[in-house]
Parts: C-alpha cells; sequence; structure tokens
C-alpha cells in the first residue's frame, strides 16, 4: 500500500473529507442542499482521484478510507448517544401469518419458484443474450463472457426483488417472461449470426 | 412532507427485505461470519504450524530440486496432473508443492521439510467457498446467497426512507428494539459499497458454473472449458508421453530480470515429466486488483506469453479481479483489518435482520421462545462450533474430524435451544464461546 499513487492518498483525504461534510450536513435541522450535494461531490471525486491513481485497486483503496472514516463517526456516536425513548417500529413485514391468519402455503411456495428457480432462468438467458449482443457488436471474447458472468447474478438480484415487489402474479409472470425472450432471441440471432 | 418513496412501495419493500433475509437468513450469518475468519486465511495457517520453514525469498534452482524432490517422493503414485509450489509472499512466507496426493514444505535450499498441515485453514476456506460440500453444489449455494445480500441491500434502501438521514444517528443500548434497529441500519448503510462488493463478487465466483455451463450451452457445443478459455486462458493438448522435468528455474529467473516489480505466487507444472508439459507462473502485480498475470512457459523454460489478465481485454481483467476484491488480500494487513471490521459489520447487519423481526412479533404480543432460542443458539452456536473446532484442530492434531465437529455443533446447538426454549441459552453459549476461545489460546501457547 505504501506504493500507491500520490492521487489514491489525495483522493482518501477528499473521501473522507466527504463523509465528514455528510456528517454535518444531515446533523443540520433543515436539510442543506448545497451542503449535501458538496459531501456527495467530495465523495465521487475521492473515488475519481483514487481511479486515476491507480485504478479499480485505488478506488477500492478510496473507499475503504471512506468506510473507515465512517465507521469511526458511528463508533463515536455509538459511545455518546442516551438511550432511545421511543419504542422502535412495529411496522408488520407479513412474512408469517399473524394468529388465526391463512397460511397460504401454495402462494409463498410459488413465489419462492417465480423468484428463485424461474428468475434464475430469466437473468441466465439475460446475461447469455447480453453476451450474444455484445459479440455482434464487436467486443472480444473475453469481454462478452466476463459480461456474461457479471450479469448473470446482477439481473438475478435485481430481477428478484423487483418481482417481490409486484403485487399482482400476472405481471410478475411478465416482468420474467419479457426479459427471458429478449436474452433467447439475441442467443439466436448472435448463434445464427 | 412529501414521502420520498409512496407508502405502499416502502411497505412491500419491507416485506420482499423480511421475505429474502428470513429465507436464508441462518446460512447467510454462517457464511458471512466464516468469510470475516478466512480473511485472515494465511495468517491461520501459520498459526496453524508454526515451526514451518519460512523465507523472504527463495532461489530459482532450490525450486527445481523441490519440485524433482516431491515428484520423487510420490514416483510410487499415479502421475500428477498440476504441480503448485506455493512462493513465499510477505502474509505467507514458506515455500509449499502441492502434487495431486499431497503438500510438502520446502527449505530455502529447496529439501522438503515435511507435509503440510493446515486442516483448519483448508477446512474453513471449504466452510464459507462451498459449506464444506463437494462439487460445484455448496459453491452455487453460496453463489445464491450473494445474490440475496445484493436484493437485500436494494430492499433494505427502499424499505427505509430516511435511512440515508439517519446514517449518523446510532443509539447503541437497546430500548424497544431501537438499538437492535440502530445497528442494524446503520451499519448496512456504511458497509453498503463492501456488501455490494462482496456480495457480487462471491455470487460471481459462486455462479461461475451455472454462468460457464449456460455459456459452453449456448455458444461452445457443451464445452466448459472452451467457455472459459476466452478468461483464464487454454489448456494445451497434453502428450503423456515419458520425459525429463520441465525447467523451472529459467522462467524464475526470467521473470526476475524480465519484471522485476512483479512478485511471483505460483509455480505451476502442467503434466510434469511428460512431454506435454509446460510451467506456468502466476505473478503480482503491485496496486492492482487481479490475482495476478499468468506466464506462461515451454519445458525449456522459454517465454510463451501471458494470458493477458493485467493487459488483456476488460472482460478477463474484471473477473481476475473479482478473488481480490472478494477476500481483501490486495494491500496487506490494513485491508485485511478493514475486511475483518466491515465483514463482521456486515455479519452483525444479518443477526440482527432476524433479531429485529423476532423482537416486533414479540411486542405484538406474539412470543414464539422456540424461534428465539433457535436463534439464538444460530447466532452464538456458530462461532461456538468454529471454536470448537479450532480447539480439536490444536488439541486432536490435523486429522482432527473438524468438518464433522463443526456441522454436528451448528446442526445440535439450535436444535436443542428449540427442543428446550424455557430458558434462552444465549448467555449460556455466550460463557461456553468465550470459555473455548481461552482454552484454544492457552492450548496453542502451550504448543
Amino acid at each position: 500500500m505504501t506504493a500507491a499513487s500520490p492521487l489514491v492518498w489525495a483522493g482518501s483525504a477528499v473521501a473522507v473529507a466527504g463523509v465528514l461534510l455528510l456528517r454535518r450536513a444531515w446533523g443540520l435541522p433543515r436539510r442543506s442542499a448545497a451542503q449535501n450535494g458538496i459531501a456527495w461531490l467530495l465523495l465521487l471525486a475521492g473515488a475519481v482521484l483514487g481511479g486515476a491513481g491507480n485504478g479499480a485497486w485505488g478506488v477500492s483503496i478510496v473507499s475503504l478510507f471512506a468506510m473507515t472514516a465512517a465507521t469511526l463517526l458511528l463508533a463515536q456516536a455509538a459511545a455518546t448517544s442516551r438511550p432511545a425513548r421511543v419504542r422502535a417500529s412495529d411496522r408488520k413485514a407479513h412474512i408469517l401469518p399473524e394468529r388465526g391468519e391463512p397460511r397460504h402455503i401454495g402462494r409463498r411456495l410459488l413465489t419462492f419458484a417465480v423468484t428463485v428457480p424461474l428468475a434464475l432462468a430469466a437473468a441466465l438467458l439475460v446475461a447469455l443474450g447480453a453476451r450474444a449482443a455484445a459479440m455482434l457488436a464487436g467486443a472480444a471474447e473475453a469481454d462478452g463472457t466476463g459480461l456474461a458472468l457479471l450479469l448473470l447474478p446482477l439481473v438475478w438480484s435485481l430481477l428478484a426483488f423487483a418481482l417481490l415487489m409486484l403485487p399482482r402474479r400476472r405481471d410478475q409472470y411478465l416482468w420474467l417472461a419479457v426479459p427471458a425472450v429478449a436474452g433467447l432471441g439475441l442467443i439466436w440471432i448472435g448463434t445464427a449470426a | 412532507m412529501t414521502q420520498p418513496i409512496a407508502k405502499g412501495t416502502v411497505q412491500r419493500a419491507l416485506h420482499a427485505h423480511a421475505a429474502i433475509g428470513l429465507l436464508a437468513s441462518a446460512l447467510l450469518y454462517l457464511v458471512c461470519l466464516t468469510g470475516t475468519v478466512v480473511v485472515f486465511y494465511q495468517e491461520w495457517q501459520r498459526i496453524e504450524q508454526p515451526d514451518a520453514p519460512e523465507m523472504g525469498a527463495i532461489a530459482p534452482d532450490a525450486v527445481q530440486r523441490a519440485v524433482t524432490a516431491a515428484l520423487a517422493a510420490d514416483a510410487d503414485k499415479p502421475p500428477t496432473t498440476h504441480l503448485y509450489v506455493h512462493m513465499p509472499v510477505p502474509d505467507l512466507p514458506r515455500t509449499t508443492i502441492t502434487t495431486d496426493h499431497r503438500a510438502f514444505h520446502v527449505n530455502s535450499d529447496g529439501t522438503l521439510a515435511g507435509p503440510e498441515e493446515n486442516a483448519w485453514s483448508e477446512f474453513l476456506l471449504g466452510a464459507h467457498y462451498a459449506l464444506n460440500i463437494p462439487g460445484l453444489v455448496g459453491m452455487t449455494i453460496v453463489g445464491i446467497l450473494g445474490v440475496m445480500i445484493v436484493a437485500l441491500s436494494l430492499s433494505g434502501i427502499i424499505a427505509h426512507p430516511r435511512i440515508f438521514r439517519d446514517a449518523f444517528r446510532l443509539r447503541a443500548r437497546d430500548h424497544q428494539g431501537v438499538g437492535l434497529a440502530d445497528w442494524h441500519n446503520r451499519l448496512s448503510v456504511w458497509t453498503l459499497p463492501f456488501a455490494l462488493a462482496i456480495a457480487l463478487t462471491g455470487a460471481m465466483i459462486g455462479l461461475g458454473s451455472i454462468g460457464a455451463w449456460g455459456l459452453a450451452t449456448a455458444f461452445y457445443d457443451g464445452d466448459v472449458e472452451a467457455a472459459y478459455a476466452p478468461i483464464f486462458g487454454g489448456e494445451a493438448e497434453p502428450d503423456p508421453r515419458p520425459a525429463p522435468l520441465a525447467n523451472v528455474a529459467a522462467p524464475l529467473a526470467w521473470i526476475a530480470a524480465q519484471h522485476p516489480a512483479v512478485r511471483p505466487t505460483y509455480v505451476v507444472v502442467h503434466d510434469p515429466q511428460t512431454r506435454g508439459q509446460h510451467v506456468q507462473i502466476l505473478a503480482e502485480h503491485p496496486q492492482r486488483l487481479i490475482y495476478g498475470e499468468a506466464y506462461d512457459f515451454d519445458a525449456d523454460g522459454r517465454f510463451q506469453g501471458t494470458v493477458g489478465l493485467s493487459d488483456g481485454p476488460l472482460g478477463r481483467q474484471m473477473a481476475a479481479s473479482t478473488y481480490n476484491l472478494h477476500f481483501g488480500n490486495y494491500g496487506g494487513l490494513p485491508v485485511k483489518l478493514a475486511y475483518i471490521v466491515f465483514g463482521l459489520a456486515l455479519t452483525v447487519v444479518v443477526a440482527t435482520g432476524t433479531s429485529i423481526w423476532l423482537g416486533k412479533r414479540a411486542r405484538r404480543g406474539l412470543h414464539e421462545p422456540r424461534l428465539r432460542a433457535g436463534w439464538d443458539g444460530v447466532i452464538w452456536g456458530v462461532p461456538l462450533a468454529l471454536a470448537l473446532a479450532f480447539l480439536a484442530r490444536l488439541l486432536i492434531g490435523n486429522a482432527a474430524p473438524l468438518t464433522a465437529i463443526f456441522w454436528i455443533a451448528t446442526a445440535a446447538i439450535p436444535a436443542a435451544a428449540i427442543a428446550f426454549p424455557a430458558r434462552r441459552p444465549k448467555r449460556l453459549l455466550q460463557y461456553l464461546l468465550c470459555g473455548t476461545l481461552a482454552l484454544a489460546l492457552a492450548s496453542w501457547i502451550a504448543l
């Protein structure tokens, strides 16, 4: 780490300043858009400096500095805070039935099937479709493969979350079918070309 | 004041957040905890076998002698297809040779020093990587858990509209669930970049086999090796006819002369002592996230080229960066310590998530002593099971059945807690954990 570019150290300092300013801005009685904006810009500038200094390695180091600064501020808040006088939120998450409520086992199993195996299948088709599209656009084979390996977990996460946010089953099937069919179409075009 | 996110959306996000979290909370907790402990994978090896020979560097000729000796020691066994030499690095200054059958420590003069005994470190890595399940099933399950953490991070942000605004407010002492909720929300906000990086890279590693299978099926006539080749390079055609051992010293000397800034971490001899053999040197590049660049040499030690992990297409560099970014071994001890702190924070976030849910139900009058006791059994039982496995390694030795000890304890402790829920087992398990850790420390000092 000692051989890091000076830009990484500068970026780390700027990012820590961003965290400190956020601490100040969020502690104000009224929201300050200017201070919030500058703080986020400092965090962004820190990452850019880290990237300019040592690429992805530099960005990682800068973000570790920013998170460490925030953790120290949290530790200070934990040490000095008084016990709360209010109760925590009792919002229902509606995961298990309350007394007397039906269990809806079939509905729960179907939700599992939609968000786990079916969403995985759809995500895989999207990832492979993206690889096919990248290759058609002239990307290197390694870029296409790397893109597919990255998109598989990313698209699955986003899809699983999005599906759970949809209140109607029909909408869930639609959200599964559209990306899956699009991915399948791209794979077919890619392999036929 | 207008709500930034509609109330219905927030409620659905909370439902999604709780559903995903509760579905796999125990496994998520186990993977986060073992992931935190395994950050010190190299240091654990030094703790396990403190008397193994250590060195700052080793001469190329000594490596050649050691490889020859290791293959000679295995002469009565089936031929090794891949021989690995772990080169001394600052975090693990040891030379170790691994054949298809066993592993040896090497003295600095190239003589074999004795067997490598790192069962605890390997068990720990196996628990985190694949829940100790052989084959690809365990890795895939862990990959799915990575997907869940990404989805939990997203749903958590939507479910808590004030989560950023309150990001520095931490009422540490619990009162009616406030402390637990604050710890959960604050740690999750500030470890968000870490959690996303760890979860996404973990999911990429864990789901790699599914992705490669898909790529092979769609584009490579089912050939999985061909699907991976654009990233990691292909395997050369084997030629099993016997031949003198490849020159391992020349490639190491070439690297030292041509690329003095890079640090060789592994020497791999493919199909040693056959006509198809060739040598690959994996070398770390400073200030890079990639796990290294692979330098290829023929059997006579002539440089053939690189795989291009350091300067090839972006997709290849990205794929080669997932491992270091996930395990935190790209910046020495300071980065490892940061990973321990943030890994512990992520573990606390997972643990408190289920505790918050149980607390809410209790405050609504739904007392579930078995569920509560079972969750105590998970939170304190998993670290206790880890400590028991470590103690067994120290007292019984390298042959201790660590996987069996860990998984039996991990299953039995929550099961016993659920069976006898009259008194919460939390305090008892905390005492047992402290006692086991103290005993392990005393045993290690005494050894």
